[in-house]
């Protein structure tokens, strides 16, 4: 039976002499000529039958592998897009550097590199460039808090130039999760200063008030 | 056994479990008395936090912070009262010593009243008083506090002369005495900016009558300068038998005065001026710095001696132990080296003395403090105990 026919019959759409065949393939006249066609084609041998369903599977076992590869690859670049992104904010990708200055419509603004949070005191200026396999190295101007954001303790190398032009370079360990303020001072030339948020204290008391003023301590 | 019998076998067995719990009793109640003897506060650098450490001796065993982390800074400790000034909302709090921490007794609103931790001190008054003051916008200002109500009592201005022209304030320092308040200072030009310019080559003092506070007279001394401190708690005077004896720091941290030496000057009880007799040298000018002045009782001190060879940026002072301890005999003018390890340069109450013994910080390399003991009467030095972390302050609790 011809399925379109078939369903022309079961809608009321057929005409009298597709009525006509459907009564008769539904009365049975049809089956002779079905198996007509069968009988007059090869019957095919069961290991003939079995060697096509195996194709058959193994057509649709492709297909699988091939829909499991697929979706696993999608899952794989949608986990490396999701890392790259997080991994964007925590570390900065190997080459790159940040500029970032000091803003007066937003005192407060604070920009992350590398796993450090980074505040500006007034009029600063920050540049931060990681090369492969180096330390982080920071250069600035005016006053700075930095904090180690990472849940390790993280080396970097601050490079300071004097007012004279000469410049020098102070390795520093910033412990994970605490802030450090750092300012230029001048004693027997322009040396960069050091300490802890909590340490504000032991700062010459002329730079401890600047940090105060800047950063509301 | 008659009834009369067991009524007095069992009364006897009552009176003996009575004496036994009075007896433990008493035991628990010595213990926590012990347990008391000193108050540590002590920077846990794995924490990052300010603990209180309740100790029975110094001499031995192994401290442990106990209750709260110290929330502020402790600008004074009187009858084991902890008196703590939190920045952030600006208040005083008052906290009591116990075995099992900090307990916190009282507040004070201070946001009405400009205190600067550079430019301040305290002064106690009675068992319940204290004032504190604090130079802010070149305006010397003070207020009196009630402990015991944790009310303001009083405040206003300090008429102390105005500083010349184009200088302002430095080195500030005040004592109260024999009801009379002693305003020690100095002038320097820039915001205490020490390193550029050095200060004015005298101790300015200031002398206020008490309770009125109103200015009665003023002198100035010219053989040292920079009377004061950087912060309001740290010790740079010695009240001793009625006499003031006052450290002079040129410069401040950099002793950068051109010709001035660290030395004592000593006001005598009723004086009027520093004495002229009186001048206790702690080291030859760019050669010795000495800060801080501790109380050991018996007529000594001491203090921090910083060789100024060893320091050739700034950052020695903040990162180098560049300092030893020295006693000084305050009427002798007598000055000993005493044989600790180096020391880090700070300005922290981390040294306290009782009748027989003084107790020195000594901050190690291995993020713990070893105490030592330095007996007063026989000059020996030993190790007392060893705790993790850096002491910021030793104070005797019990007297």
């Amino acid at each position: 039976m011809n399925p379109e026919l078939l369903k022309k019959c079961l809608s009321g759409n057929a005409s009298e002499e597709e009525l006509e065949i459907y009564s008769k393939w539904m009365e049975g006249d049809d089956d002779e000529a079905d198996a007509e066609e069968i009988i007059t084609g090869d019957i095919p041998v069961s290991s003939e039958v079995w060697a096509r369903i195996k194709a058959q599977n193994l057509k649709h076992d492709h297909s699988q592998l091939y829909k499991n590869r697929a979706f696993k690859l999608s899952v794989a670049a949608s986990l490396l897009a999701v890392f790259y992104f997080f991994g964007f904010q925590h570390s900065a990708p190997v080459g790159q550097q940040l500029v970032f200055h000091y803003d007066q419509s937003k005192p407060l603004l604070e920009k992350e590199f590398d796993g450090l949070r980074i505040r500006l005191g007034q009029n600063g200026k920050v540049k931060m460039a990681q090369q492969r396999n180096e330390l982080l190295d920071i250069s600035f101007s005016g006053n700075m808090i930095l904090s180690n954001t990472t849940s390790d303790d993280k080396e970097i190398l601050v490079v300071s130039k004097s007012t004279g032009g000469q410049v020098t370079s102070k390795r520093l360990n910033l412990r994970k999760g605490r802030s450090y303020l750092l300012g230029h001072y001048l004693f027997k030339t322009d040396e960069l200063v050091v300490t802890e948020n909590r340490d504000l204290m032991n700062m010459p008391p002329a730079l401890a008030m600047n940090m105060k003023r800047d950063f509301n301590l | 056994m008659n009834p009369l019998q067991s009524v007095s076998l069992k009364s006897f067995f009552d009176l003996k479990i009575l004496i036994i719990l009075i007896f433990l009793n008493s035991c628990a109640a010595e213990h926590t008395k012990k347990d008391l003897s000193y108050g540590l506060i002590v920077y846990d650098q794995h924490k990052d936090a300010t603990v209180f450490m309740p100790v029975s001796s110094l001499w031995d065993g192994k401290p442990v912070a106990r209750g709260i982390d110290v929330p502020g800074m402790t600008i004074a400790v009187y009858d084991q009262h902890y008196l703590l000034m939190d920045r952030r909302d600006k208040s005083l709090l008052k906290y009591r010593a116990t075995p099992d921490g900090l307990v916190l007794e009282g507040t004070l609103a201070m946001k009405s009243f400009a205190w600067e931790p550079y430019s301040s001190w305290v002064n106690r008054i009675n068992e319940h008083t204290v004032l504190i003051g604090s130079v802010v916008n070149e305006q010397f200002q003070y207020i009196e506090i009630d402990l015991k109500e944790m009310k303001v009592q009083r405040s206003g201005s300090l008429a102390v002369p105005a500083a010349p022209k184009g200088l302002n304030y430095a080195g500030i320092f005040a004592e109260l005495l024999d009801n009379r308040l002693f305003v020690f200072c100095t002038y320097q030009k820039g915001l205490m900016r020490e390193h550029v310019n050095p200060p004015d080559g005298a101790v300015h003092t200031s002398i206020f009558s008490y309770p009125e506070l109103e200015l009665q007279n003023g002198f100035e001394d010219k053989r040292t300068t920079w009377p004061g401190s950087y912060n309001g708690w740290s010790s740079n005077s010695v009240l001793l038998n009625d006499t003031i004896y006052v450290l002079g720091q040129p410069g401040g941290r950099t002793g950068n005065h051109p010709v001035a030496p660290s030395a004592v000057l000593r006001l005598n009880k009723g004086a009027n001026a520093f004495d002229p007799g009186y001048l206790f040298k702690l080291g030859v000018h760019g050669a010795q710095e000495a800060y801080t002045l501790f109380n050991l009782g018996h007529g000594l001190a001491l203090t921090k001696i910083v060789e100024s060879t060893r320091i050739s940026r700034f950052d020695d002072y903040l990162t180098k132990r560049i300092a030893r301890y020295e006693l000084l005999d305050l009427r002798r003018q007598k000055r000993t080296a005493l044989a600790t390890p180096a020391i880090f340069l700070d300005f922290n109450m981390d040294v306290s003395a009782d009748e027989d013994f003084a107790y020195l910080s000594v901050y190690q390399q291995n993020d713990k403090t070893q105490l030592w003991i330095y007996d007063l009467r026989s000059g020996v030095l030993r190790r007392g105990i060893q705790l993790d972390g850096k002491v910021i302050r030793i104070d005797k609790l019990n007297d």
